[in-house]
């Protein structure tokens, strides 16, 4: 076709055209094809890549676009004590929604809702005329009130899937029940520590909606995944047990005008806990012309446990006993002689009550709670010893509950070390420990030297019902079977003929100890005049040991552990033996000691 | 024209009779063959199973969505019965709870809390049963009279005295007249002196 193109090319009159070769032409020509046909190509290969290759994700991006994923709220696990009485349940509800936009008659559609839902038709009808397009009007709706509302079919109301903690015992065990949050997740004691277990896994739907955010009506569910309800927890709390203690230790906390208390009772061979009181004295607060006046115990807002730490006094002077008698170092016949006070590194120590010198045997310095015995045996035992019983004991280190707050205690170390250390230390001063801890160590002398782990949660109990132990801790031996068996003889006497008389469960024996320790300042290195710590712990039936307890009071009146904590024990100990339809002991007393009566139960127990 | 086109034209044109040979036979029309029936059944078979697959395929759909309807009808019920048992668990629960026990107990059929407890000791099951121990028989009437005293039976550990507290837990002496129980004392065996 050259003639078209020359004609094309034709130059204006009087000017010399360039003359392009009909060579360089047809090979613009081809280059300008051969880029369209890249082009083409180009435009093709990424239509195969939208379309095949990429598809899927395009469609996914779309799909995210149009859905709307509603979250489906897992039912949080139930908590059951150890008979598998319910303790915590969740119960599903429903939350009702209201769009209030799409409301055009609020004051109708509120009288009508009012008996549905308990709430008075003019809260409905504000309610239902504020301007927000999401206003949740009732919360924690019972599903039979919830399919009323639904039945009605009133426009611009929604139910939401919700679900409410009910704890049909009020608040008995609450701080190591813990709480929930209105979140719905835990936020203390074992509703805390157990949160991922118990809280379970949300589902959802995925519905389509329009850009602007509202759900396609008659709209398919494009996905579902199921809500999986949370595991269960079966705890060793036994609760008409747990009853018991908190009645026990809420009426002696009255009577002695204690400002909290702690109990916790324990299987001797497993560590199971059966029974965890932990309770204060309610009080309102004072002004300057009026002091402040108790209005009744509650529940303490932590596991005081094992989260409150004290210095634990008498009841501490079995770290040195048993020491002392592993060691080989005393026996409980080696008699010691005893003043009533000494002096060390110019500061004076001295028992509770001013006496001669006395002989007096190991086991007689351990059930008359002598300070002055007590230091003499930690002084043949050396400081580096007394140490490494301390931890050896399991003080200073967590009880293995894992519960949230909990404290390993603090402990004296041998570089804060100092000379009135030696007789500060086996007294039960100095070092702070909880009552968990104390409890472990008597645990440990009436399972033969064993300590075993002590633990709140028997099981998980699965959505089909199915329950699953965790595996047990090994024990540790902590001393021989020997030395725990003249522990315990010792701490027999304490309660027959000592200081702890008043422990004495009627048909069984007992042993224990007492303690009446001095509460230090905050922040000053002395004690608060007057205020105490009165506990006792210890086991029974001595001779075939099956449970052990502790009870705490803190600042009681009187003073004293064998005069408060020890009868608290008694009552606690008692109506758990019966409770598990233990044997009585032979020839054991079948009456209890007269509380308050013995001499030595209000005077020989102070450290 | 070709060579090829001129042969096909030499084909196609009629060939001159001959005269020699005979006249060809009159050609009369053949009526069609008959078509096979199974061409027919063919044909009706075909759209008949179409149709029936569609009918069939309604069908299964209809019967899947009932039973889908069905099904989310029950799960519907199984959870609405969940919830049920879950608040009938609940209602239980809050029946048997120890305070609410006790105050119905104290409140509702006017129980008290002991004010003491005495406990019954044990008695193991590898020893004997204590013996009651017993005393003197009342003196019968008859007997009273002067010399009828010959005929009381006595033995010494039947006379002798009372079981106390401190051997069976119980404060209150056992005597059994002689005359309900046997002298068993008297064949050897101790009665209980406490443990």
């Amino acid at each position: 076709m050259p003639a078209p193109a020359a004609r094309a090319r034709r130059p204006p009159p009087g000017s010399s055209p360039p003359v392009v070769p009909d060579r360089v032409l047809s090979a613009r020509i081809r280059f300008i094809r051969l880029l369209f046909v890249l082009v083409l190509l180009g435009v093709a290969a990424r239509l195969v890549d939208v379309q095949v290759f990429a598809s899927s994700r395009y469609r996914a991006q779309g799909r995210a676009q149009l859905s709307q994923l509603i979250s489906i709220p897992a039912l949080r696990g139930g908590i059951y004590d150890r008979d598998g009485r319910v303790l915590a349940l969740s119960v599903p509800t429903k939350t009702v929604i209201a769009d209030d936009f799409q409301v055009a008659h609020p004051f109708t559609e509120a009288a009508q809702l009012a008996p549905m839902l308990g709430v008075p038709v003019a809260v409905l009808a504000t309610e239902l005329h504020r301007p927000s397009g999401y206003v949740a009007l009732v919360r924690d709706v019972p599903t039979a009130e919830a399919t009323r509302v639904a039945d009605a079919n009133l426009p611009g109301l929604t139910l939401v899937d919700d679900s409410h903690r009910v704890v049909p015992n009020g608040l008995l065990a609450a701080p190591v029940l813990g709480a929930v949050a209105a979140s719905g997740s835990g936020s203390s004691g074992l509703e805390y520590e157990y949160q991922r277990a118990l809280a379970g896994r949300s589902g959802g739907e995925t519905l389509l909606e329009s850009p602007l955010g509202v759900a396609l009506p008659q709209s398919p569910v494009t996905g579902v995944r199921p809500a999986e309800p949370g595991t269960g927890l079966e705890l060793t709390l036994d609760e008409p047990l747990q009853y018991e203690t908190e009645q026990a230790l809420a009426a002696q906390i009255t009577a002695t005008h204690a400002l909290s208390g702690t109990a916790v009772v324990m299987d001797v061979r497993t560590g199971q806990i059966v029974s965890m009181a932990n309770l204060v004295q309610r009080t309102t607060a004072g002004t300057g012309a009026t002091p402040a006046t108790s209005t009744g115990v509650a529940e303490a807002p932590s596991n005081l446990a094992v989260t409150q730490l004290y210095e634990p006094g008498s009841v501490f002077k079995l770290v040195t006993f048993s020491a002392a008698i592993e060691d080989g170092v005393i026996s409980p016949s080696t008699v010691f002689s005893v003043p009533d006070h000494i002096t060390l590194d110019g500061s004076m120590f001295h028992d509770a009550e001013p006496h001669a010198t006395e002989q007096l045997s190991a086991t007689q310095i351990l059930s008359q709670s002598s300070n002055i015995g007590t230091s003499e045996i930690a002084s043949d035992l050396g400081e580096q010893r007394l140490l490494a019983q301390v931890q050896q004991l399991g003080f200073g280190r967590y009880t293995g509950l894992r519960f949230p707050g909990e404290s390993p205690g603090l402990l004296v170390s041998a570089a804060q070390w100092e000379p009135t250390d030696l007789v500060s230390l086996p007294i039960g001063q100095v070092d702070a420990v909880n009552a968990q801890q104390v409890l472990d160590m008597y645990n440990a002398v009436a399972n033969g030297g064993v300590m075993v782990q002590p633990s709140l949660v028997r099981a998980t109990v699965a959505g089909n019902g199915r329950t699953e132990a965790p595996a047990p801790a090994p024990g540790r031996r902590v001393m021989s079977a020997t030395t725990a068996a003249e522990l315990s003889a010792m701490l027999q006497q304490v309660v027959a003929n000592g200081t702890g008389t008043g422990a004495m469960v009627p048909g069984y024996t007992v042993a224990g100890k007492t303690g009446t320790a001095q509460i230090p300042q905050v922040g000053k290195d002395q004690y608060i005049q007057g205020a105490y710590m009165a506990s006792f712990v210890g086991f029974a039936p001595a001779d075939h040991p099956v449970l052990s307890a502790i009870v705490v009071l803190d600042r009681p009146t009187p003073i004293f552990g064998g005069t408060v904590a020890a009868p608290v024990f008694s009552q606690i100990m008692g109506a758990a033996l019966h409770r598990y339809g233990i044997p009585t002991t032979p020839g054991a007393p079948t009456q209890g000691a007269p509380q308050g009566t013995t001499a030595a139960s209000q005077t020989q127990d102070i450290t | 024209m070709t060579p090829a086109t001129a042969a096909t034209a030499a084909r196609r044109a009629p060939a001159a009779p001959r005269p020699s040979e005979p006249v060809a036979p009159v050609l009369r029309p053949v009526a069609p063959p008959r078509r096979r029936p199974r061409h027919r059944l063919r044909r009706l078979v075909a759209p008949a199973l179409l149709v029936t697959s569609l009918l069939a395929v309604v069908a299964g759909h209809t019967m899947l969505a009932q039973r889908q309807l069905r099904l989310s009808t029950l799960q519907a019920r199984l959870s609405a019965e969940q919830v049920r048992h879950r608040e009938e668990v609940l209602a239980v629960a809050q029946l048997e709870t120890p305070s609410r026990i006790v105050g119905q107990a104290e409140r509702g059929l006017g129980m008290a809390q002991p004010q003491q407890v005495t406990q019954v000791p044990s008695v193991p099951l590898s020893t004997p049963l204590a013996t009651p121990k017993v005393g003197p028989a009342p003196p019968h009437p008859a007997a009273a009279a002067p010399g009828a005293s010959a005929g009381a039976t006595s033995t010494p550990a039947a006379a002798a005295a009372p079981t106390t507290a401190a051997a069976t837990g119980s404060t209150t002496p056992v005597t059994v007249p002689l005359t309900t129980l046997a002298p068993s004392s008297a064949s050897g065996a101790s009665p209980s002196t406490g443990r």
